[in-house]
């Protein structure tokens, strides 16, 4: 039973390894289109779906009981938002799978923030923004600071704010796309970022391995890179083992997989976020990595058993490809990639078309296309991802649009809007 | 007089001022000799400026140096020190003269010219990439049709002049607009091949290769090849590292290098492992990085290393990465956030650039001479050290502050209108009437 799946990256992973392994599924999206927006033709054609509209558990379980299912081997669900309706359906079909309790402790980053501080698991000051009255605001003190959405993925939303002016500037042109009263503010730290990436089966602790991050230019948390594994017998790396455990353990969170988010800041590590499945490129890496197929062992948790991995046999860097300056993107020439045996696979971007106008980049899901490279160690995966880097710009044509085109545009669509206008409002036609 | 440390100008690179201090701090005798007294100045920490004592000889030749060394009654050199590239020859001379150990005048002449140094390396079979030294710009221009390829100075540093051009068009375009007095047998253009730059940093003695450990490249967006950042030691106990040592110690040996320091740089590819350059010094902001992850004096080994003595630094103890920061856009620097590195423990030295100012217009990076500061970051790996420096790097735009040209900008004061005047001298006229 597979609660919808995310439109970019790893959900057509997902179903690919369901077909390939010609398991019966049962696959409850949101939205049709929009899940399959990014996939293949041939697994567009392949996926059967399930559509609930409203998701929620009244109407899912109507579906069910239309669709006479009445057992069920696995859960899986790979959704932040959707993890409590997950876990209430594993739950009442008797599946192995985090605890509801477990599952809200770690979804809301605000929640999460708030039982870790109680339970004495370090996490930076912070403070939960009630956005109607935006009183309190003025009682924070600690600069800088990162203002974010308490439940959201992909950086969406979060921007670095350096004194309150700037937090009162955030709040009032903020969009109205995030709901009003689920921000939450912290103190930034300084430091790297870390995430432990590992799985709970039946209450024990198995760590995959940590990966760490780039950033993009601040105010914004844009994630270009990620490698792994990192920090390979180091003494940081048992450091964020040692807390990875104690939140795990603190939280009660039993059996899946989790990919928790550090921070290290002058050597202590203190907890960012906490995620109940595995990160978004993570299942690739891992995959890459331990030359194994990470999907059949995820299977395998999902389904109640032990998953078996080995040990790291080489190591990968993940680089997102982003427009280095804005204007309209007018081709990418592929030459490029055959020129790096050391790339495994690439996944553009289905949200970006040829063509686009490209602004400035403020979320991951601005990236035209995520390039995977697999060397014998992470250090050196990361040197030829830089070097490719470093050439991106040469292959990646994107031409000015310059102010008298863009007006144009402005023209032409300003008259375009008025004839439609025109032609839909019927008491304006004679 | 007691014997001397002939120190043959300082490199602008910043490794300079730190061997000043280290000389004085041992109260060594020393001879400094620079080209030019006042930029040679400004290399140094202000703490210093005053206590180096130096000797300017112009034209920095042997002949006036010669006469300069007469002059302070020199009859005795300890050892002889050189980072500048083009100056060691001249070190060489010197050395010789005075019996120090050095690198011999056939070793320096092989491998000072990177044209040379290629067509040296085809000869001993040492794999570089396709090239070709530009003799005839007219006949270059037509024959050559390997294309992504570099243009690049044979005797240059520091990715100064450096360009990717990527068809015939784009290399005309850039020999018609070059900026420098321009001899076309000072250039060489070069197949660029797609791989990762890595650096083999050690040192020879009596013969003998010691490799102090790799290094990798972060470059900033080509078709100029400006130098980013630097991390040591990578690749530690990896296969790929017993290689590159192999490699290092074929072409060290075939290209009879017999004494001092050495930074290899190479080009790692699918195809095998590429040689693009071989100095014979230190690479610029190695000895810091040397120093942080051995945990050792590195001027103390350089100068035993000068005088024939091998230095005693064990093994690495640490991880360090260096990164050079550049203006994040163009404009005119206004103010910096300097807390922003006080908040990173990990951060133990930034250098500023002292030929930039606040108050600069910065445009962009061509060189790696256009940097803001040069930051060293130390941890418990390479790795590491990287992770954090990057954290850092993502912060630097909100600590840097600076504004648009336009805004700096005197305005012109506003031209009269042309027909103004014949305007007036028509009413006038008018008004007669």
């Amino acid at each position: 039973m597979i609660f919808d799946i995310p439109s970019v990256g790893s959900g057509g992973l997902l179903m690919e390894a369901i077909l390939a392994y010609n398991r019966p599924y049962v696959l409850l999206v949101r939205n049709k289109e929009r899940t399959s927006s990014s996939w293949s033709p041939t697994l567009q054609a392949q996926v059967a779906m399930h559509e609930c509209h409203p998701y929620t558990i009244d109407a899912i379980e109507l579906l069910l009981k239309h669709l006479a299912i009445e057992k069920v081997e696995g859960v899986v669900c790979v959704l932040d938002n959707l993890m409590p309706i997950a876990a209430y359906f594993a739950e009442r079909f008797a599946v192995p799978f985090a605890s509801a309790e477990a599952i809200e402790r770690w979804v809301d980053k605000g929640v999460s923030r708030q039982f870790c501080s109680e339970a004495n698991i370090s996490v930076p000051p912070f403070q939960w923004v009630d956005t109607p009255t935006l009183e309190h605001l003025s009682t924070w003190t600690h600069y800088p600071a990162v203002v974010k959405p308490r439940r959201s993925s992909g950086s969406l939303g979060v921007k670095r704010v350096d004194t309150l002016a700037d937090l009162m500037f955030f709040f009032e042109h903020k969009k109205e796309t995030f709901v009003a009263d689920e921000w939450m503010l912290e103190a930034m730290l300084s430091g790297a970022i870390y995430s432990v990436e590992g799985y709970v089966a039946n209450g024990d602790i198995h760590f995959l391995g940590i990966s760490d991050r780039t950033w993009g230019p601040q105010p914004f948390f844009v994630e270009e890179g990620l490698n792994f594994p990192v920090l390979m017998g180091t003494q940081l790396a048992q450091k964020l083992y040692n807390l990875a455990t104690e939140v795990v353990s603190a939280t009660h969170y039993y059996h899946g997989f989790f990919h928790i988010e550090m921070m290290v800041d002058q050597g202590k590590p203190y907890i960012i976020e906490l995620n109940p499945r595995c990160g978004g490129r993570i299942p690739k890496m891992v995959s890459l990595v331990y030359k194994q197929d990470f999907y059949r062992e995820f299977f395998v948790l999902c389904y109640g058993g032990r998953p078996l991995f080995g040990l790291p046999q080489c190591g990968a860097s993940a680089f997102y490809v982003f427009p280095h300056k804005q204007g309209i993107w007018a081709g990418f020439n592929d030459a490029i990639l055959a020129q790096y045996p050391s790339i495994k696979a690439v996944r553009p971007n289905a949200h970006r078309r040829m063509g686009e106008w490209l602004g400035p980049v403020y979320s991951i899901r601005d990236n035209i296309m995520l390039v995977y490279f697999e060397e014998e160690t992470t250090e050196l995966a990361h040197a030829v991802a830089r070097s490719f880097m470093s050439e991106v710009p040469m292959y990646l044509q994107i031409e000015p649009a310059t102010q008298q085109r863009r007006k144009r545009a402005s023209i032409l669509h300003r008259i375009r809007k008025r004839i439609q206008r025109l032609l839909t409002n019927k008491k304006m036609i004679p | 007089m007691s014997a001397v440390f002939l120190i043959f100008d300082i490199p602008s690179s910043g490794s300079g001022g730190p061997l000043m201090e280290a000389i004085l701090a041992q109260q060594l005798p020393y001879v400094l000799l620079v080209r030019n007294r006042e930029a040679s100045t400004t290399l140094l920490s202000p703490s210093i400026q005053d206590k180096v004592v130096m000797h300017e000889c112009q034209p920095f030749t042997t002949a006036s140096i010669e006469a300069c060394l007469t002059m302070l009654k020199i009859t005795n050199v300890r050892g002889v020190l050189c980072a500048i590239d083009v100056l060691l020859p001249l070190a060489a001379t010197q050395a010789h003269r005075y019996t120090c150990p050095f690198a011999s005048q056939e070793a320096i002449h092989r491998w000072l010219d990177k044209g040379l140094a290629r067509q040296f390396c085809i000869s001993a079979h040492i794999r570089v990439p396709a090239f070709a030294c530009i003799q005839d710009l007219h006949h270059t221009l037509n024959t050559w049709t390997q294309f992504p390829a570099i243009v690049k100075p044979r005797k240059g540093a520091g990715g100064l002049g450096v360009k990717r051009v990527d068809n015939r068009a784009e290399l005309i375009r850039f020999f018609e607009h070059l900026k420098r007095p321009f001899h076309s047998s000072d250039w060489m253009i070069e197949v660029l091949l797609s791989g990762t730059i890595l650096s083999v940093e050690g040192y020879v003695l009596n013969e003998e290769i010691t490799v102090l450990g790799l290094s990798d490249r972060t470059w900033g967006m080509q078709p100029y090849f400006v130098e980013v950042g630097v991390n040591f030691p990578v690749l530690e106990n990896t296969a790929l590292k017993n290689k590159i040592i192999q490699f290092t110690q074929q072409v060290i040996t075939q290209g009879q290098y017999h004494h001092g320091f050495f930074h290899l740089e190479l080009m790692y590819t699918p195809e095998g492992i590429f040689l693009i350059e071989l100095n014979l010094r230190y690479g610029g902001p190695l000895p810091m990085q040397i120093e942080l992850a051995y945990e050792v004096d590195f001027y103390k080994g350089l100068l035993a290393l000068t005088v024939g003595e091998k230095p005693t630094w064990g093994l690495p103890q640490k991880g360090c990465s260096v990164f050079y920061f550049y203006p994040p856009k163009q404009g005119v620097w206004i103010s910096f956030d300097e807390g922003l590195f006080a908040r990173y423990p990990e951060v133990v030295l930034c250098r500023w650039n002292p030929n930039r100012n606040i108050g600069d217009v910065l445009l962009s990076a061509t060189s790696f001479k256009d940097y803001l500061c040069l930051v060293y970051v130390k941890a418990e790996t390479a790795e590491l050290a990287h992770a954090i420096m990057r954290a850092l790097w993502s912060e630097f735009a909100s600590a840097v502050h600076i504004e648009p040209i336009q805004k700096h900008r005197v305005p012109k004061p506003k031209r009269k209108n042309p027909l103004s005047k014949i305007v007036q001298s028509i009413r006038k006229r008018l008004s007669i009437y």
